[in-house]
């Protein structure tokens, strides 16, 4: 089955994300910051990311950068959620490795196809829940 | 005498000591029964919020036939949802909110005598982007609570209704402006192009504040239509500071039109915060034919000109080499400074 892992300090957000992406098939792996994340990331070897850009401790950049060095992951696809809109932010996002970017508020359902389509880019990983 | 004197001090004091418990009992009671409520119902709210259409119609009807305690216990934590969705999820909280009558509720609360509720309600009608409301918060540009004004100016910007610009643009022009400038650039750009016909009408508002805000909502935008007011501006805006402004959204809409009016304010005679803006906006704009003007800027005596035009040539994609190759000793100190990749390879 494929594995997800949702970070993000908001309660509410990781609880919407994850009810998504369960509901879709998936199995997620849910934690409340960067430093879990890097923690669920060594131990789960999820399929796909999704961060939260903004995270007490490690940033979801951080993470991302700390996932793109570490060869078990570094093709590790990565889906930065946040509220930051700007410009720079989404370059630097990319920049880091991000694979996608999607600004909250979010729409569950845009979310949804954007995990899709990012795993149906990788070409080993399971495409399908 | 002491001792029955005593005996009441010990009474009152064992009383107020019993209110402090049965207070505190109370508190955790009622909390505890929030978080209870709240868990019980979290996986409707999610559903509703998450959930596929006949499902999220299904748990709407459900929370809108909770009895009103249970709802009351909720209601926080589905206005909080508004916040953080959009799109189909955002619909039914609004719908939900509508039919449990918050919104209705909202509308009352513009006008009550505690700023906080007005507060509140002016965030809870933008967030929930209820359309029919922009009057309403209008009004409350001129309120007399400074955060009930913000708070309102904010709720304009989400709703997005062009109608509201004049009035956002008004509340800026008073002294002191009614509302934060930044609070005021936020709503514009929310409210987007539609509300360009009314910012190009106030670049030349006697207001510098207002000029300026609208300078750079313009150029955030990509209002190309804006070109021939910022360039204007550029050459003779009284304030320096938004002859800059100017400069920098003139490099955001990237129109190769307005190349020789910024090489013409990097010319020595210019104010020196003027070369530099203008300096950089040569860059932004991204224009290949600003390339040998920037060349004879890495040369410029002030450091700081200098250090724009190597950035600028190097996002124009001049090979770093080059950029170093072509620079005085101090602007190449200065660029390597500006620009760590360099950094070594001088």
């Amino acid at each position: 089955m494929t594995t997800i892992l949702v970070a993000d300090d908001d309660a509410d957000i990781r609880d919407l994300v994850s009810f998504k992406l369960e509901q879709a098939g998936y199995r997620v792996v849910a934690v409340g910051d960067g430093v879990q994340a890097l923690d669920a990331v060594r131990a789960e070897l999820p399929d796909l990311a999704v961060l939260d850009l903004m995270m007490p401790g490690l940033s979801g950049l951080d993470v991302c950068a700390q996932i793109r060095r570490e060869p078990a992951s570094a093709t590790l696809p990565v889906i930065m959620l946040t509220a930051r809109v700007q410009e720079q932010d989404v370059a630097t996002g990319f920049a880091t490795g991000a694979d996608d970017y999607v600004t909250k508020p979010f729409s569950p359902r845009e979310l949804l196809s954007r995990v899709q389509a990012v795993l149906a880019r990788v070409p080993v990983a399971a495409t399908a829940p | 005498m002491i001792l029955a004197a005593f005996g009441v001090t010990s009474a009152v004091a064992a009383l107020v000591m019993l209110g402090v418990v049965a207070r505190r009992v109370t508190r955790r009671l009622r909390e505890a029964r929030v978080r209870r409520l709240t868990a019980q119902h979290r996986p409707l709210l999610l559903s509703l919020v998450a959930g596929d259409p006949p499902e999220a119609r299904e748990a709407a009807t459900a929370v809108a036939a909770l009895d009103t305690a249970s709802w009351r216990v909720l209601e926080p934590a589905v206005v909080a949802l508004l916040a953080k969705v959009r799109g189909e999820g955002h619909e039914e909280v609004v719908r939900l909110l509508g039919t449990r009558g918050v919104l209705v509720r909202a509308r009352r609360d513009l006008h009550r005598r505690r700023a906080s509720r007005r507060a509140a309600a002016a965030d809870l009608l933008g967030r929930a982007q209820v359309p029919g409301t922009v009057r309403s918060l209008v009004r409350l540009l001129d309120d007399r609570d400074a955060d009930v004004r913000h708070v309102a100016a904010r709720s304009l910007g989400r709703l997005g209704s062009a109608s509201a610009v004049p009035s956002l643009l008004r509340a800026l022009a008073a002294e002191p402006p009614r509302v934060p400038p930044a609070a005021v650039a936020q709503a514009l750009l929310r409210i987007g192009p539609a509300g360009a016909p009314d910012l190009l009408t106030a670049v030349d508002h006697p207001v510098a504040v207002v000029r300026s805000t609208v300078v750079v909502v313009l150029g955030r935008l990509g209002v190309t239509g804006a070109g021939t007011a910022l360039r204007g501006l550029l050459a003779g805006d009284p304030l320096t500071d938004v002859r800059c402004l100017a400069a920098t959204a003139l490099g955001a809409l990237g129109m190769p039109g307005a190349v020789p009016d910024l090489v013409r304010a990097t010319r020595p005679g210019s104010p020196g915060a003027l070369r530099v803006a203008a300096t950089r906006a040569l860059g932004d704009l991204g224009a290949s034919s600003t390339v040998a003007v920037l060349d004879g800027l890495l040369h410029d005596p002030d450091a700081r000109v200098a250090t724009e035009a190597g950035h600028a040539l190097l996002g124009l994609g001049v090979p770093r080499a080059d950029v170093l190759a072509r620079s005085t000793p101090s602007s190449v100190v200065a660029v390597a400074e500006r620009v760590p990749a360099l950094t070594g390879a001088a």
